[in-house]
Protein backbone atom coordinates (compact mmCIF):
# COMPACT_ATOMS: atom_id res chain seq x y z
CA UNK A 1 0.00 0.00 0.00
CA UNK A 2 1.41 3.40 -0.97
CA UNK A 3 1.73 6.39 1.34
CA UNK A 4 -0.89 8.20 -0.74
CA UNK A 5 -3.34 5.34 -0.30
CA UNK A 6 -2.67 5.25 3.44
CA UNK A 7 -3.17 9.01 3.68
CA UNK A 8 -6.49 8.75 1.85
CA UNK A 9 -7.69 6.10 4.29
CA UNK A 10 -6.66 7.95 7.46
CA UNK A 11 -10.11 9.47 7.77
CA UNK A 12 -11.48 5.95 8.21
CA UNK A 13 -9.93 5.83 11.67
CA UNK A 14 -10.72 7.49 14.94
CA UNK A 15 -7.44 8.32 16.66
CA UNK A 16 -6.41 9.45 20.09
CA UNK A 17 -2.92 10.42 21.15
CA UNK A 18 -1.95 9.15 24.62
CA UNK A 19 1.39 10.66 25.53
CA UNK A 20 3.66 9.60 22.67
CA UNK A 21 1.51 6.57 21.87
CA UNK A 22 -1.70 6.40 19.90
CA UNK A 23 -4.94 4.44 19.68
CA UNK A 24 -6.57 3.81 16.30
CA UNK A 25 -10.13 2.61 15.94
CA UNK A 26 -11.01 1.52 12.39
CA UNK A 27 -14.35 2.51 10.88
CA UNK A 28 -16.10 0.39 8.28
CA UNK A 29 -19.20 1.91 6.71
CA UNK A 30 -19.05 4.44 9.57
CA UNK A 31 -19.27 1.68 12.18
CA UNK A 32 -16.32 1.45 14.56
CA UNK A 33 -14.75 -1.97 14.85
CA UNK A 34 -13.74 -2.04 18.49
CA UNK A 35 -12.37 -5.59 18.13
CA UNK A 36 -9.71 -4.37 15.71
CA UNK A 37 -8.57 -1.45 17.77
CA UNK A 38 -4.90 -0.79 17.09
CA UNK A 39 -2.31 0.76 19.39
CA UNK A 40 0.88 2.40 18.19
CA UNK A 41 4.12 2.96 20.03
CA UNK A 42 6.08 6.20 19.91
CA UNK A 43 7.83 5.49 16.58
CA UNK A 44 4.70 4.21 14.86
CA UNK A 45 2.72 7.25 16.07
CA UNK A 46 5.42 9.51 14.69
CA UNK A 47 5.31 7.78 11.30
CA UNK A 48 1.49 7.87 11.26
CA UNK A 49 1.50 11.62 11.88
CA UNK A 50 4.16 12.10 9.23
CA UNK A 51 1.96 10.53 6.57
CA UNK A 52 0.34 13.78 5.51
CA UNK A 53 -0.10 13.34 1.75
CA UNK A 54 3.12 15.24 1.00
CA UNK A 55 6.01 13.54 2.80
CA UNK A 56 7.63 10.71 0.88
CA UNK A 57 9.41 7.67 2.35
CA UNK A 58 12.82 9.35 2.40
CA UNK A 59 11.51 12.42 4.24
CA UNK A 60 9.75 10.26 6.84
CA UNK A 61 12.76 8.02 7.37
CA UNK A 62 15.06 11.01 7.81
CA UNK A 63 12.63 12.49 10.35
CA UNK A 64 12.49 9.20 12.26
CA UNK A 65 16.30 8.98 12.36
CA UNK A 66 16.56 12.53 13.70
CA UNK A 67 13.68 12.29 16.17
CA UNK A 68 14.70 9.01 17.76
CA UNK A 69 18.46 9.12 17.24
CA UNK A 70 18.56 5.73 15.52
CA UNK A 71 20.44 4.49 12.45
CA UNK A 72 18.94 4.11 8.99
CA UNK A 73 18.75 0.32 9.22
CA UNK A 74 16.71 0.41 12.44
CA UNK A 75 14.48 3.22 11.16
CA UNK A 76 13.83 1.38 7.89
CA UNK A 77 12.99 -1.83 9.76
CA UNK A 78 10.53 0.02 12.02
CA UNK A 79 9.05 1.81 9.02
CA UNK A 80 8.59 -1.38 6.97
CA UNK A 81 7.14 -3.25 9.91
CA UNK A 82 4.66 -0.47 10.66
CA UNK A 83 3.56 -0.09 7.04
CA UNK A 84 3.06 -3.83 6.75
CA UNK A 85 0.81 -3.84 9.85
CA UNK A 86 -1.04 -0.79 8.62
CA UNK A 87 -1.59 -2.28 5.17
CA UNK A 88 -3.05 -5.43 6.70
CA UNK A 89 -5.38 -3.39 8.87
CA UNK A 90 -6.47 -1.18 5.99
CA UNK A 91 -6.96 -4.02 3.55
CA UNK B 1 -44.59 -0.08 42.25
CA UNK B 2 -44.32 2.85 39.83
CA UNK B 3 -44.43 6.63 40.24
CA UNK B 4 -46.89 8.76 38.29
CA UNK B 5 -46.72 12.49 37.60
CA UNK B 6 -47.19 15.04 34.83
CA UNK B 7 -43.57 16.13 34.82
CA UNK B 8 -40.28 15.05 36.37
CA UNK B 9 -36.79 16.28 36.93
CA UNK B 10 -34.36 13.36 37.23
CA UNK B 11 -30.78 13.85 38.37
CA UNK B 12 -28.59 11.07 37.00
CA UNK B 13 -24.83 11.29 37.20
CA UNK B 14 -25.14 14.95 38.16
CA UNK B 15 -27.03 15.71 34.93
CA UNK B 16 -30.63 16.87 34.94
CA UNK B 17 -33.29 15.37 32.71
CA UNK B 18 -36.69 17.01 32.53
CA UNK B 19 -39.54 14.77 31.39
CA UNK B 20 -42.73 16.52 30.40
CA UNK B 21 -45.67 16.19 28.04
CA UNK B 22 -47.81 18.77 26.29
CA UNK B 23 -50.66 16.25 26.46
CA UNK B 24 -52.53 15.77 29.69
CA UNK B 25 -50.98 12.37 30.16
CA UNK B 26 -49.66 10.69 33.31
CA UNK B 27 -45.99 9.82 33.05
CA UNK B 28 -45.09 6.73 35.01
CA UNK B 29 -41.57 5.66 36.00
CA UNK B 30 -40.29 2.36 37.33
CA UNK B 31 -39.40 2.12 41.01
CA UNK B 32 -35.67 2.35 40.20
CA UNK B 33 -36.04 6.00 39.23
CA UNK B 34 -37.91 7.05 42.37
CA UNK B 35 -34.89 8.20 44.38
CA UNK B 36 -33.47 10.09 41.40
CA UNK B 37 -36.48 12.43 41.17
CA UNK B 38 -35.74 16.02 42.15
CA UNK B 39 -38.10 18.87 43.00
CA UNK B 40 -39.54 20.65 39.96
CA UNK B 41 -37.62 23.86 40.62
CA UNK B 42 -34.38 22.04 41.43
CA UNK B 43 -32.65 22.62 38.14
CA UNK B 44 -32.20 25.41 35.65
CA UNK B 45 -29.80 23.48 33.44
CA UNK B 46 -31.29 20.33 32.01
CA UNK B 47 -31.89 18.24 28.95
CA UNK B 48 -35.61 18.13 28.35
CA UNK B 49 -37.44 15.15 26.93
CA UNK B 50 -40.88 15.74 25.54
CA UNK B 51 -43.07 12.70 26.05
CA UNK B 52 -45.55 12.20 23.24
CA UNK B 53 -48.26 9.59 23.71
CA UNK B 54 -48.74 7.20 20.79
CA UNK B 55 -46.24 6.51 18.02
CA UNK B 56 -47.03 7.87 14.54
CA UNK B 57 -46.99 5.22 11.82
CA UNK B 58 -44.61 7.22 9.63
CA UNK B 59 -42.01 7.19 12.39
CA UNK B 60 -41.84 3.39 12.43
CA UNK B 61 -39.94 2.90 9.18
CA UNK B 62 -36.32 1.75 9.39
CA UNK B 63 -35.10 3.11 6.06
CA UNK B 64 -31.98 4.72 7.50
CA UNK B 65 -30.97 1.89 9.82
CA UNK B 66 -27.42 2.32 11.14
CA UNK B 67 -27.32 -0.19 13.98
CA UNK B 68 -29.47 -2.97 15.41
CA UNK B 69 -29.42 -5.15 18.48
CA UNK B 70 -31.41 -8.36 18.43
CA UNK B 71 -31.30 -11.65 20.25
CA UNK B 72 -31.99 -15.09 18.78
CA UNK B 73 -35.73 -14.66 18.67
CA UNK B 74 -36.62 -10.99 18.68
CA UNK B 75 -35.66 -7.42 17.97
CA UNK B 76 -34.35 -5.44 20.95
CA UNK B 77 -33.52 -1.93 19.75
CA UNK B 78 -32.63 -0.38 16.41
CA UNK B 79 -30.97 2.96 15.61
CA UNK B 80 -31.74 4.93 12.46
CA UNK B 81 -30.39 8.21 11.15
CA UNK B 82 -32.95 10.97 11.43
CA UNK B 83 -33.03 14.57 10.26
CA UNK B 84 -33.00 15.64 13.93
CA UNK B 85 -30.27 13.24 15.06
CA UNK B 86 -30.93 9.58 15.76
CA UNK B 87 -34.18 7.67 15.86
CA UNK B 88 -34.01 5.05 18.61
CA UNK B 89 -36.60 2.32 18.13
CA UNK B 90 -37.14 0.18 21.19
CA UNK B 91 -39.08 -3.07 20.95
CA UNK B 92 -41.07 -4.64 23.74
CA UNK B 93 -39.07 -7.29 25.65
CA UNK B 94 -42.34 -9.16 26.11
CA UNK B 95 -44.16 -8.99 22.78
CA UNK B 96 -42.49 -9.93 19.50
CA UNK B 97 -41.74 -7.00 17.15
CA UNK B 98 -44.00 -4.59 19.08
CA UNK B 99 -42.50 -1.11 19.14
CA UNK B 100 -42.55 0.12 22.72
CA UNK B 101 -41.07 3.61 22.27
CA UNK B 102 -39.29 5.68 19.66
CA UNK B 103 -36.91 8.41 20.78
CA UNK B 104 -35.53 11.23 18.66
CA UNK B 105 -32.19 12.21 20.12
CA UNK B 106 -29.41 14.53 19.16
CA UNK B 107 -26.66 14.66 21.81
CA UNK B 108 -25.73 18.15 20.55
CA UNK B 109 -29.20 19.38 21.50
CA UNK B 110 -30.96 19.62 24.86
CA UNK B 111 -34.38 18.89 23.40
CA UNK B 112 -35.16 15.22 22.89
CA UNK B 113 -38.45 13.42 22.27
CA UNK B 114 -39.87 10.05 23.22
CA UNK B 115 -42.95 8.74 21.42
CA UNK B 116 -44.51 5.98 23.46
CA UNK B 117 -47.60 3.81 23.45
CA UNK B 118 -50.07 4.00 26.34
CA UNK B 119 -49.55 1.46 29.11
CA UNK B 120 -52.74 2.41 30.96
CA UNK B 121 -55.89 4.46 30.38
CA UNK B 122 -54.00 7.74 30.40
CA UNK B 123 -50.55 6.56 31.38
CA UNK B 124 -47.25 6.14 29.54
CA UNK B 125 -43.94 4.67 30.71
CA UNK B 126 -41.37 6.40 28.49
CA UNK B 127 -38.27 5.04 30.24
CA UNK B 128 -39.31 1.41 30.56
CA UNK B 129 -36.42 -0.94 29.79
CA UNK B 130 -34.36 -0.68 27.65
CA UNK B 131 -35.19 2.94 26.79
CA UNK B 132 -34.00 4.21 30.18
CA UNK B 133 -30.42 2.87 29.89
CA UNK B 134 -30.29 4.06 26.25
CA UNK B 135 -31.24 7.59 27.37
CA UNK B 136 -28.52 7.39 30.03
CA UNK B 137 -26.02 6.40 27.37
CA UNK B 138 -26.90 9.42 25.22
CA UNK B 139 -26.62 11.56 28.34
CA UNK B 140 -23.00 10.43 28.69
CA UNK B 141 -22.06 11.23 25.10
CA UNK B 142 -23.67 14.65 25.51
CA UNK B 143 -21.43 15.32 28.52
CA UNK B 144 -18.00 14.51 30.00
CA UNK B 145 -19.12 11.09 31.10
CA UNK B 146 -19.08 7.39 30.38
CA UNK B 147 -20.91 4.34 31.69
CA UNK B 148 -19.04 1.23 32.73
CA UNK B 149 -19.95 -2.25 33.90
CA UNK B 150 -18.46 -2.19 37.37
CA UNK B 151 -18.78 -2.22 41.14
CA UNK B 152 -17.97 0.86 43.19
CA UNK B 153 -16.73 0.87 46.77
CA UNK B 154 -16.46 3.75 49.24
CA UNK B 155 -13.56 3.58 51.69
CA UNK B 156 -13.76 6.79 53.72
CA UNK B 157 -12.77 9.54 51.32
CA UNK B 158 -11.56 7.02 48.75
CA UNK B 159 -13.54 5.58 45.89
CA UNK B 160 -12.47 2.40 44.16
CA UNK B 161 -13.99 0.86 41.06
CA UNK B 162 -13.78 -2.78 40.04
CA UNK B 163 -14.50 -3.78 36.47
CA UNK B 164 -13.94 -6.78 34.26
CA UNK B 165 -15.62 -9.30 32.03
CA UNK B 166 -18.86 -10.93 33.12
CA UNK B 167 -18.25 -13.60 35.74
CA UNK B 168 -14.78 -12.42 36.70
CA UNK B 169 -15.84 -11.45 40.22
CA UNK B 170 -17.10 -7.85 40.30
CA UNK B 171 -20.03 -8.71 42.55
CA UNK B 172 -17.84 -11.02 44.64
CA UNK B 173 -15.36 -8.21 45.16
CA UNK B 174 -18.16 -5.80 46.06
CA UNK B 175 -19.56 -8.32 48.51
CA UNK B 176 -16.18 -8.78 50.22
CA UNK B 177 -15.88 -5.03 50.85
CA UNK B 178 -19.52 -4.69 51.85
CA UNK B 179 -19.23 -7.51 54.39
CA UNK B 180 -16.19 -5.76 55.84
CA UNK B 181 -18.34 -2.67 56.44
CA UNK B 182 -17.46 -0.50 53.44
CA UNK B 183 -20.02 1.39 51.36
CA UNK B 184 -21.22 -0.01 48.05
CA UNK B 185 -22.23 2.37 45.26
CA UNK B 186 -23.53 -0.22 42.82
CA UNK B 187 -22.40 -3.62 41.62
CA UNK B 188 -23.54 -3.50 38.02
CA UNK B 189 -23.39 -0.20 36.13
CA UNK B 190 -21.76 3.10 37.12
CA UNK B 191 -21.56 6.47 35.46
CA UNK B 192 -18.16 8.19 35.59
CA UNK B 193 -18.01 11.94 35.13
CA UNK B 194 -15.22 14.47 35.07
CA UNK B 195 -15.89 17.40 37.37
CA UNK B 196 -13.30 20.12 38.00
CA UNK B 197 -10.42 17.79 37.23
CA UNK B 198 -11.76 15.01 39.44
CA UNK B 199 -13.29 11.72 38.37
CA UNK B 200 -16.60 11.05 40.09
CA UNK B 201 -18.60 7.84 40.11
CA UNK B 202 -22.37 7.68 40.40
CA UNK B 203 -24.85 4.86 40.59
CA UNK B 204 -27.61 4.91 37.99
CA UNK B 205 -31.27 3.87 38.20
CA UNK B 206 -31.67 0.10 38.16
CA UNK B 207 -34.74 -2.16 38.28
CA UNK B 208 -34.74 -1.89 42.08
CA UNK B 209 -34.91 1.14 44.34
CA UNK B 210 -31.55 2.54 45.39
CA UNK B 211 -30.46 5.83 46.91
CA UNK B 212 -28.41 7.99 44.50
CA UNK B 213 -24.74 7.88 45.51
CA UNK B 214 -21.72 9.86 44.43
CA UNK B 215 -18.06 9.40 45.29
CA UNK B 216 -14.77 10.76 44.02
CA UNK B 217 -12.88 7.95 42.33
CA UNK B 218 -9.24 7.32 43.25
CA UNK B 219 -8.38 4.06 41.53
CA UNK B 220 -9.74 1.61 38.97
CA UNK B 221 -9.08 -2.13 39.13
CA UNK B 222 -9.60 -4.40 36.13
CA UNK B 223 -10.18 -7.84 37.55
CA UNK B 224 -8.97 -11.25 36.50
CA UNK B 225 -9.13 -14.57 38.27
CA UNK B 226 -5.88 -15.86 39.73
CA UNK B 227 -4.85 -18.27 42.48
CA UNK B 228 -2.93 -15.58 44.34
CA UNK B 229 -3.43 -11.85 44.70
CA UNK B 230 -1.38 -10.00 42.09
CA UNK B 231 -1.47 -6.36 41.01
CA UNK B 232 0.03 -4.54 38.01
CA UNK B 233 -0.26 -0.84 37.28
CA UNK B 234 -1.30 -0.20 33.67
CA UNK B 235 0.09 2.69 31.66
CA UNK B 236 -0.67 4.77 28.57
CA UNK B 237 -2.64 3.27 25.70
CA UNK B 238 -2.71 -0.10 27.43
CA UNK B 239 -4.61 1.37 30.40
CA UNK B 240 -6.98 3.31 28.14
CA UNK B 241 -7.84 0.51 25.75
CA UNK B 242 -8.28 -2.11 28.44
CA UNK B 243 -10.57 0.17 30.40
CA UNK B 244 -12.52 0.94 27.23
CA UNK B 245 -13.39 -2.73 26.79
CA UNK B 246 -15.68 -2.56 29.83
CA UNK B 247 -17.43 0.69 28.98
CA UNK B 248 -20.86 0.93 27.40
CA UNK B 249 -20.28 2.26 23.92
CA UNK B 250 -22.15 2.53 20.65
CA UNK B 251 -20.03 2.15 17.54
CA UNK B 252 -22.21 3.75 14.84
CA UNK B 253 -21.09 7.34 15.35
CA UNK B 254 -17.50 8.52 14.88
CA UNK B 255 -18.10 11.39 17.31
CA UNK B 256 -19.23 8.96 20.00
CA UNK B 257 -15.98 7.00 19.66
CA UNK B 258 -13.98 10.23 19.79
CA UNK B 259 -15.93 11.18 22.91
CA UNK B 260 -15.21 7.84 24.59
CA UNK B 261 -11.51 8.00 23.75
CA UNK B 262 -11.22 11.57 25.04
CA UNK B 263 -13.15 10.86 28.24
CA UNK B 264 -11.15 7.69 28.93
CA UNK B 265 -7.92 9.55 28.19
CA UNK B 266 -8.78 12.10 30.88
CA UNK B 267 -9.81 9.39 33.34
CA UNK B 268 -6.70 7.27 32.73
CA UNK B 269 -4.52 10.38 33.02
CA UNK B 270 -6.16 11.43 36.29
CA UNK B 271 -6.34 8.23 38.33
CA UNK B 272 -4.32 5.01 38.37
CA UNK B 273 -5.63 1.91 36.62
CA UNK B 274 -4.51 -1.50 37.82
CA UNK B 275 -4.91 -5.04 36.63
CA UNK B 276 -5.83 -7.08 39.69
CA UNK B 277 -5.83 -10.84 40.00
CA UNK B 278 -7.44 -11.91 43.23
CA UNK B 279 -8.54 -14.86 45.25
CA UNK B 280 -11.95 -14.19 46.72
CA UNK B 281 -11.41 -13.61 50.41
CA UNK B 282 -11.05 -10.65 52.77
CA UNK B 283 -7.25 -10.58 52.39
CA UNK B 284 -7.72 -8.68 49.14
CA UNK B 285 -8.74 -5.54 51.06
CA UNK B 286 -5.39 -5.17 52.82
CA UNK B 287 -3.57 -6.28 49.67
CA UNK B 288 -5.14 -3.45 47.65
CA UNK B 289 -4.51 -0.85 50.33
CA UNK B 290 -0.88 -1.94 50.63
CA UNK B 291 -0.13 -1.86 46.92
CA UNK B 292 -1.96 1.18 45.58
Amino acid sequence: MTLTEIFQKKSQFVTRKVGNEMVLVPLKDNIANMNEMFTMNEVASFIWESIDGRNNENVILTSVIEAFDIDLETAAADYDSFLESLSKMMA
Amino acid sequence: MAFVSKTYILNIGGFNLKLFSKSNVDISLDIGYSSFIEADDFADDFTEIEIIPSIPKELKDENALVFETNDDTKKLWHICSHEDGYKVIVFSPLQLDLIQQIAIINPQSKHWKIYTEFTGVNTVMPLSYPMGPLIMYYLTVANNAIMIHSSGIIDGEKGRLFSGFSGVGKSTMASIWQQAGYGLINDDRLMLTIENGRVMMYNTPMFYEAVPKKQQLHAIYLLKQTKENVITKLQGVDALTRLMAFCIQHAYDKQFIEHHLTTLFVISSTIPIYELGFKPDAEIIDFIRLHE
